[in-house]
């Protein structure tokens, strides 16, 4: 073999070389886009593997937003009255007089239930309430129960009136719902007269309704049953030192007589 | 304070408190529109004359029952020691000339020592309670007024009088 062949042979193996690095080039382009693509499908599955460790939710903000981001699928969120400060009721009765009930205040706790006397859901309520049937929360409480309808321009008073609660008083009032953001009847809302609302939601039954309150007063840890020991004990000292006369700031409490002064001394 | 009004009568309701101004309506029982008769101010049914039910406006810190007495029948024993309860009643037009309404003008401020347990028109433990008969204008009036503990009066009695301000006849 000449040089002059051995040259153009060394040629045609070089470009040979480089038509197959090409070649191979190109494959190797089209298999790592094919990869992308399959990586960013998974990735739209929520499967990726590459992706860092699941973001932690953020830290809720208030009490309703931490309930929305716990609630089961298909149910409805709670509303917007939690964490709010409690309202009175002011409306008129079934007879139209004027009446305000006081939600606000130590020691006082009331479910709110916001009913219509057009739903269907609603019927099985006015019958429980009519009826008297106990609500006992978790720790032996009894609440107030308030139906709450909206006022005589929306509702008919006298279908209101055929069923008012064996326990309880009706307030008519638009207001309310405006202010507890009522969603829709049958609604819920429990309240506090310290806490606020401490829950709220829609329930189908009765039973429903119950379990319903229970959760929301052990969930929050709501003593519903009573005071604490120390909070009872320093209302009871109050108490006997007021009926004794002595107020705040009654000089009595800073008196030392020479009795303590000799018992402090020794 | 929320303002509660009807019947000629109107206050403004602390925060917390119970409240209702109500007149008993012609189907209920006449025992209901009693004062009248109890106090011979009013005439009564068998006269031929109508019976006069009374505006009645209830003031409250506690919880008050649906179904109660105008002067706090059923709902006084539910009282604890802090609790407050005032009716104000508007007896008839024509009491107003009788020497029981001699008093011009409402009757409060109260004062501590106006609360007594004999006051009371049923007894129940130690509350203690006060009532006036007064006249604004051409109306007549009854003031009853009950704290839940006589040995507090001295710290109940002007809440009864902060709630009275808010009154309006």
């Amino acid at each position: 073999v000449t040089s002059h062949e051995g040259e153009r042979l060394v040629l045609a193996l070089v470009i040979l070389m480089a038509v197959v690095l090409g070649i191979v080039v190109v494959l190797l382009i089209g298999l790592l886009r094919t990869h992308a693509e399959v990586l960013r499908r998974l990735h739209e599955l929520g499967a990726g593997i590459y992706d860092e460790a699941p973001a932690r939710p953020a830290e809720p903000a208030s009490l309703r937003e931490d309930l929305t981001q716990r609630v089961a699928a298909g149910v409805a969120p709670p509303g917007d009255a939690l964490d709010s400060v409690p309202a009175d009721l002011v409306g008129v009765d079934a007879r139209g007089d004027a009446v305000h009930v006081g939600v606000a205040g130590e020691g006082r706790l009331t479910l709110l239930a916001f009913l219509s006397t057009g739903c269907t859901t609603c019927a099985g309520f006015w019958e429980a309430f009519h009826e008297g049937r106990a609500l006992v929360l978790d720790g032996g409480a009894r609440p107030r129960v308030v139906v709450v309808t909206k006022g005589p321009e929306n509702e008919n008073m006298g279908a209101v009136g055929t069923r008012p609660p064996a326990n309880g008083v009706i307030v008519m009032s638009t207001d309310a719902w405006t202010d507890y953001r009522v969603p829709a009847s049958p609604y819920f809302v429990l309240v506090d007269g310290r806490h606020g609302v401490i829950g709220e939601g829609s329930a189908a039954s009765f039973g429903q309704l119950a379990g319903l309150l229970d959760r929301a007063t052990v969930d929050l840890g709501v003593a519903t049953s009573g005071k604490s020991g120390a909070r009872a004990m320093e209302e009871r000292i109050d108490l006997e030192l007021l009926e004794a006369g002595i107020t705040p700031g009654h000089e009595a409490l800073y008196q030392w007589d020479a009795a303590n002064e000799e018992r402090a001394g020794a | 304070v929320t303002q509660l009004s009807g019947h000629g009568l109107a206050a403004n309701v602390p925060r917390g408190w119970d409240g209702a101004v109500y007149r008993r309506g012609g189907d209920e029982p006449a025992k209901h529109a009693l004062t009248a008769n109890k106090f011979g101010t009013v005439p009564d049914a068998t006269a031929g004359r109508p019976l006069h039910y009374p505006p009645i406006l209830h003031l409250a810190t506690f919880a008050l029952p649906p179904d109660r007495g105008d002067f706090g029948g059923g709902a006084l024993d539910q009282m604890k020691a802090r609790d407050l309860f005032v009716c104000l009643l508007e007896f008839a037009p024509d009491s107003a000339g009788a020497p029981l309404f001699a008093t011009d003008g409402v009757p409060w401020p109260l004062r501590p020592d106006d609360f007594s347990p004999s006051a009371m028109r049923v007894p129940i433990n130690n509350q203690a309670g006060c009532q006036r008969f007064f006249t604004v204008g051409s109306r007549a009036f009854t003031l009853y007024a009950v704290i839940g503990s006589h040995s507090l009066r001295r710290i109940l009695v002007p809440r009864i009088n902060e709630a009275l301000a808010g009154v309006q006849l």
